[in-house]
């Protein structure tokens, strides 16, 4: 903590020095900046920082253990406004790369924040919507289970699919359900920003215990990715045998989030038409819809052009 | 006499003509692999038999080979999805495939079994339905049953899906009311929906696992005598059609590549097969529908789908009837009586039967001079509106409202119900509704 403080004020000392130095003669310039897990936004250390223009080097560091970089250079002054290609490689990470400028010797942002998408992350984002996608669900203690997100994917698949699939739902528009083991959020405030970031209407993921040895606990959590739920939503199914195909399959309670967020969807993408249908589907599923659904295809109602026909 | 004659020869030929029962086996994704190749079919109806149509899908290379042509009536059955991998889904499908062949009491219908499964994979990213549709609308067939099976709890828990193919609705599910001339002469249209129906949700004990599995293997062991005692001689083939050449209660005699044996049928499995196999009564009772029998019986054992099917068949049955009775005392042997969540499609075919019965009232007066009282008509086109709200995407709805709508001269209505249908229409041309 007081390392990291004494670094932060080393650091800020040397820009402002870069910074004052930097409006006269030729002397060193200094960029900094912060290279984060774009997934968690947890400090990545030991990534590879390089400054290039006109594809020389001009300066390389490599972040410290709280994501910290500083780069040094010289830059000159008379130049006025200059491009720089800043990237970041990390093993395990997709490289990222950003344009930054320098005018007249000073960076134009006090410091940068580069967000690195782990691979495992970065394959799973959606070209197209509506999408959900299933993360990692962590096993139970001594019992490893890495095929459980493509299980509890498949069995939300053929839920919901049968049921979308009784309704005009076009290919195109039918939801993809894609399982992605890699998208592992470690507290729950973090499973709205994965869906965000995987382009995903919803997104599942959890975690098994062993209350005791024979029987588990399954605990899922479901975001939206329009940030419409106020908070993730939980759903627990006790007393699963670890054995039991059962751990892979959603509790209602889940299965209502999924639904809810992909009708917040066609609602926010101006489909109210697949939003109603959607929530015929959710009927046929839940037998009785919450109030949450109730509303919304209300809403929806209220947008069709078979309003007209009343 | 002469006519006398022909009617004579008409049943000579019918009774000597074969009557086709067969049962086979397909590799699914071997289809639609073939499907693949040959490209997708735009329109089912292509696929008829028909020496034009044949020789262009020959040309363009179009043509897949139709399992147990000659059948009046063919059942494809799927796979069941098996998650857990235990064999069931298998055994499921064999059971019900099975008891359709030899329990639907029509004079000619062919079984084809599918296997693989229907899950959405890289090579078909199409699941469930919509990879069965691309099967069904190649092989022309009536009605298609697959499902899945999965253990809950320690239950085994086993879905029943049936799916009727657009142009099997046409001809056996649909119903049309030309209205008089007087209101227009047009054409009002309602077929059954769900075409996407769950049959069953089923829950057995874990324990009955075993017990299915036996069952459906036992049921392609061939004996050379109606005996279980006698020693099976070799099994039913998996790629070759065989076909039913007589029964004898439990006992079944097929004739396999020109010889016969005898095979028993699933109803030695009474406790454990029973529930499932009113899958089956529930499909040979729509396919009987088709050849003019009575609607379907639902019992306890089925899902609400069927129900909704069923009530929609009676409403059918009535409208085909030279004697319609009117809606509303269709309605009085219901509890439900209107049932609003039966959906947009069983409230277009009360609107029909509503305006069928009305229009039978007015017997006596020249069909074509008939103008219902426009109250009652706004008043069925309201309803039909009100349910449009709730599937907003049913196009069979839409048209019939458009047609209403210009009954009433309500001309911004009319061209929003037929604008809305004709923008589905170009959506999903093949979609009846």
């Amino acid at each position: 903590m007081w390392t990291s403080l004494r670094n932060d004020w080393l650091c800020g000392v040397l820009a402002g020095a870069a910074l004052f130095c930097c409006t006269g003669a030729d002397a060193a310039t200094v960029v900094l900046g912060t290279a984060v897990d774009g997934a968690t936004d947890a400090a990545l250390a030991g990534a590879e920082i390089v400054l290039t223009s006109d594809a020389e080097v001009r300066a390389r560091a490599l972040s410290d253990e709280n994501g910290k970089f500083q780069l040094q250079f010289d830059a000159s002054a008379a130049a006025g406004v200059k491009s720089f290609e800043l990237s970041a490689s990390l093993s395990k990470y997709r490289a990222l790369s950003r344009t930054i400028e320098i005018d007249r010797g000073r960076p134009t942002e006090n410091r940068y924040l580069l967000r690195l998408l782990p691979e495992a992350v970065a394959s799973c984002i959606q070209k197209t919507r509506p999408a959900v996608v299933v993360g990692y669900f962590r096993a139970a203690p001594g019992r490893p289970d890495p095929e459980l997100s493509e299980r509890v994917a498949d069995a939300l698949r053929y839920d919901l699919l049968t049921q979308i699939q009784k309704a005009r739902f076009t290919s195109a528009a039918q939801p993809g359900i894609f399982p992605c083991r890699g998208a592992a959020p470690v507290v729950q405030e973090q499973y709205g920003g994965f869906a965000r970031l995987l382009h995903a209407d919803a997104f599942v993921a959890g975690y098994v215990t062993s209350p005791n040895p024979v029987k588990v606990k399954v605990q899922m959590t479901i975001a939206d990715g329009y940030g419409a739920l106020a908070a993730p939503l939980n759903a627990t199914s006790n007393d699963v045998d670890l054995d039991d195909p059962q751990l892979a399959r959603l509790d209602p309670k889940a299965h209502e989030a999924v639904l809810t967020a992909l009708a917040i969807g066609y609602k926010l993408t101006k489909k109210p038409q697949e939003c109603v249908d959607l929530i015929a589907a959710a009927e046929r599923m839940l037998q009785t819809l919450p109030e949450v659904l109730r509303d919304l295809r209300k809403e929806c109602q209220g947008a069709l052009p078979n309003r007209g026909l009343l | 006499m002469r006519r006398a004659l022909f009617v004579i020869a008409g049943l000579l030929l019918f009774a000597l003509a074969p009557r086709v029962f067969g049962e086979m086996i397909v590799d699914v994704n071997q289809e639609l692999r073939k499907l693949r190749e040959l490209g997708e079919p735009r329109s089912p109806a292509k696929i008829a038999p028909g020496i034009d149509t044949d020789i262009d899908n020959a040309i363009s290379g179009n043509a897949v080979k139709l399992h147990i042509p000659n059948a009046r009536y063919r059942v494809a059955v799927f796979e069941f999805d098996d998650a857990d991998g235990s064999g069931l889904g298998s055994a499921a499908a064999k059971l019900i495939a099975r008891e359709v062949l030899l329990n639907s009491r029509l004079g000619s219908l062919g079984v084809l079994r599918y296997k693989g499964s229907l899950r959405p994979s890289a090579e078909h990213p199409q699941s469930y339905f919509d990879k069965v549709d691309l099967v069904v609308a190649a092989q022309d067939v009536d009605l298609a049953i697959w499902g899945s099976v999965r253990r809950e709890a320690g239950a085994l828990v086993i879905d029943v899906q049936a799916q009727l193919p657009d142009p099997a609705v046409q001809r056996y599910f649909r119903g049309a009311l030309t209205l008089p001339k007087a209101m227009g002469g047009e054409t009002l249209t309602a077929s059954v929906w769900p075409t996407r129906v769950q049959l069953q949700r089923l829950t057995l004990p874990g324990r009955f696992a075993s017990l299915l599995l036996e069952q459906a293997d036992s049921i392609d062991a061939v004996r050379d005598k109606p005996d279980a005692a006698a020693p099976p001689v070799r099994r039913l083939p998996v790629d070759t059609a065989y076909s039913v050449a007589e029964t004898r209660g439990e006992w079944t005699r097929f004739v396999i590549n020109g010889e016969s044996g005898w095979v028993r049928r699933a109803v030695q499995c009474r406790d454990e097969c029973a529930p499932l196999l009113a899958s089956a009564d529930f499909v040979g009772a729509l396919l009987k529908f088709g050849e003019g029998g009575p609607p379907p019986k639902v019992s306890g054992q089925l899902s609400r789908d069927t129900a909704v099917v069923a009530r929609q068949l009676v409403l059918l049955t009535n409208l085909r009837s030279k004697t319609p009775r009117a809606a509303g005392e269709l309605l009085a042997q219901w509890d439900d009586r209107e049932a609003t969540d039966f959906g947009a499609p069983y409230a277009n075919l009360l609107a029909l039967t509503t305006l069928t019965a009305e229009l039978r009232a007015q017997r006596g007066r020249a069909y074509d001079e008939i103008r219902l009282d426009e109250a009652m008509v706004r008043a069925v086109a309201t309803r039909l509106a009100e349910a449009s709200q709730n599937d907003p995407r049913n196009r069979a709805v839409l048209e019939n409202l458009a047609v209403l709508f210009r009954v009433l001269q309500d001309e911004r209505r009319a061209t929003l119900a037929s604008g809305l249908a004709a923008a589905l229409k170009s959506e999903s041309p093949e979609a009846a509704q």
